[in-house]
């Protein structure tokens, strides 16, 4: 998928997920928090989808031979980085709703609730760290 | 995720610095706030959110920095673009939080929808930047 189709994809879901939010926080609609959050299913859906159709991708290629051992057991450690980032973003985004649908006693801590928030910022902090000293020092990221 | 670190620099026009400082005052905001919905911090909104101003201030920063570095290395056009961009995400998300706060702090002041509308501007600005990169792309 070409970057401009994710890009373009990417913008129109938190496009109408902002424009549900909106509506929901002032009063507008009455929708279920469930609802409201459609579009980051929906992107979660393609996230998840992306990965597995990368990783079969990934697959064909090493049948080949056209990929070392090492090559092959680190795509599969990045492959399972990234679906462990979805899932922790899913599971924050349920357990937001959980507790935005009854505001007055939420049924979740709110330490739970942000815990895998939390978990995947600094997962991606890292990450970009990485990238940051093979940026600076000129190494292969791959 | 969806798009590489490299992906997300070139469609934000941000460099990996910027990213990481970003995420960085990001977690701590998430710390904080998820502490202020527990109960252990009872401070006002503009605080809990003061590590996204810092983010905001040193991302300014590093923008005249780098326009300075660009000037003395002839590059001013793309030097004075690129600083005009930041200039605009900056404030545009500055303006965002601030509204952010007023509303948190008062809930029937403003309307969210008001509160929303720096963020709609700059997700048309980011939309009219994706539409420059060539269909075929693929960088990932």
């Amino acid at each position: 998928m070409a970057m401009i189709h994710r890009s373009l994809l990417a913008w129109f879901l938190v496009l109408v997920f902002l424009i549900f939010v909106g509506l929901r926080i002032d009063g507008r609609t009455h929708w279920n928090f469930f609802l409201v959050f459609v579009p980051m299913w929906l992107y979660d859906l393609f996230l998840v989808a992306f990965i597995v159709l990368k990783s079969i991708g990934d697959c064909r290629y090493a049948d080949l031979g056209s990929y070392s051992i090492k090559r092959i057991v680190s795509m599969i450690i990045f492959r399972l980085y990234l679906l462990t980032m979805t899932l922790l973003k899913t599971a924050f985004c349920v357990m937001l709703c959980v507790n935005l649908n009854s505001p007055a006693s939420p049924p979740i801590s709110w330490y739970g609730v942000f815990t895998p928030l939390i978990i995947l910022l600094v997962a991606l902090s890292f990450n970009v760290i990485h990238e940051l000293v093979n940026f600076s020092f000129g190494l292969n990221s791959d | 995720m969806l798009f590489s670190a490299s992906e997300l620099t070139l469609w934000f026009g941000v460099s990996l610095l910027e990213l990481l400082i970003f995420l960085t005052c990001g977690t701590a905001t998430a710390v904080l706030v998820m502490l202020r919905l527990t109960g252990a911090l009872t401070s006002s909104w503009l605080v809990l959110l003061a590590p996204l101003f810092v983010s905001d201030a040193l991302n300014a920063y590093f923008c005249v920095i780098v326009l300075i570095r660009m000037y003395l290395y002839s590059m001013l056009r793309p030097g004075v673009l690129r600083t005009m961009w930041s200039t605009g995400v900056i404030a545009l998300s500055f303006v965002f939080k601030f509204l952010l706060c007023r509303r948190l702090d008062d809930p029937g002041g403003l309307e969210f929808s008001a509160v929303l509308a720096p963020i709609f501007i700059l997700l048309q600005m980011l939309m009219i930047r994706a539409c420059h990169f060539k269909t075929g792309a693929d960088l990932a």
